[in-house]
């Protein structure tokens, strides 16, 4: 349970980022510690242990997304072309904001922004291409932008 | 081309999630949930067989901590002492006991999960060494009789379930259709 105490909170970080039901994330979360703990001889060194059950609980997250299957929608209204607000947003608005996106655009945001993933990464976990990842990516963006417009932020 | 939303990220602290009340209880009851559905249902009748044992040879007059005592003017006696019939059907129970034995310990050594079927079978066989005091101290009882020869059955299950489980590991397929 030392284990557990000690990363479970990190990993329901994760997990919830990308599956936002409070209940589905704490199961998602324990259920990527049963199979960790049950697959140990996988693990070649024991300090990796960390970012290894984050791996197993983003996928367990994806899979549990993708049955209730990964929609990725439109972009509706006008969306400004600059960039700046990327430099300028308040971080903590913007992760807040990726939380209140559609499935697909949180869950791109998320692995791409929050876990530090590429986008070759993000195409094997997804089950999708690069190229396709990286046009998500750019729709997702727009989209976030459009979220922070809705929740206060006006440059 | 460099992402700048990307490169502000790299040095954000994630904040601290708070796990809903009571996580640790359902993970406690998640992993007994999963053992009991990984592990075989032992036999369940050992407890009380051995249990059952205790009161045969409390009835049959044996001062029981004497019975578990390892004190060397204890005497003991063969079931196949009483009568040729039941030293006949002792051999036929050791006969069958000794080989398949032998089998339960490579399969317990192959799959430790299964382990805990000898430790069942080791129980019967202290119990077993009991009733060979109390048969030596109550000859001809009925009851210790009846104990020993339901001892040696009940070990044989045990052990006949124990070769279900390993084959049922081996060919889950065969055993789940």
């Amino acid at each position: 349970m030392e284990v557990y105490r000690l990363y479970g909170s990190m990993v329901f970080a994760t997990v919830s980022q990308l599956v936002t039901n409070t209940m589905d994330a704490e199961e998602l979360m324990q259920e990527a510690f049963l199979t960790a703990f049950q697959q140990m001889e996988k693990l070649g060194a024991p300090e990796a242990f960390g970012s290894w059950i984050k791996q197993i609980a983003v996928r367990k997250a994806i899979d549990h997304l993708r049955l209730k299957s990964l929609v990725w929608e439109s972009i509706s209204g006008e969306i400004p072309a600059d960039d700046e607000w990327e430099e300028e947003a308040d971080l903590d608005t913007v992760y807040e904001s990726i939380k209140l996106l559609p499935d697909g655009y949180r869950v791109i945001l998320s692995l791409y922004l929050l876990e530090g993933y590429d986008h070759e990464e993000i195409a094997e976990i997804l089950q999708i291409s690069a190229s396709t990842s990286r046009s998500q990516y750019t729709r997702a963006k727009l989209k976030l932008r459009e979220k922070l417009t809705e929740v206060g932020y006006d440059r | 081309m460099t992402d700048k939303l990307k490169n502000r990220f790299q040095h954000y602290q994630l904040p601290q999630a708070d796990l809903p009340e009571g996580h640790e209880a359902r993970f406690l009851n998640k992993i007994e949930s999963k053992t009991n559905q990984t592990q075989p249902k032992m036999y369940t009748g050992v407890a009380a067989a051995v249990a059952f044992i205790a009161v045969v040879i409390s009835l049959a007059g044996f001062f029981q901590t004497s019975v578990y005592s390892s004190s060397a003017t204890v005497q003991t006696a063969q079931l196949g002492q009483v009568s040729p019939q039941l030293e006949e059907m002792e051999l036929h129970f050791q006969r069958q006991l000794n080989d398949k034995r032998i089998e339960a310990v490579q399969i317990a050594q192959q799959n430790p999960d299964l382990a805990g079927f000898l430790d069942e079978l080791n129980q019967l066989e202290e119990a077993y060494k009991a009733l060979e005091k109390a048969l030596a101290e109550n000859a001809n009882n009925d009851r210790v009789i009846k104990a020993m020869i339901d001892n040696y059955r009940m070990r044989l299950e045990i052990l006949e379930q124990m070769f279900i489980y390993s084959q049922m590991k081996k060919n889950p397929v065969e055993y789940n259709s």
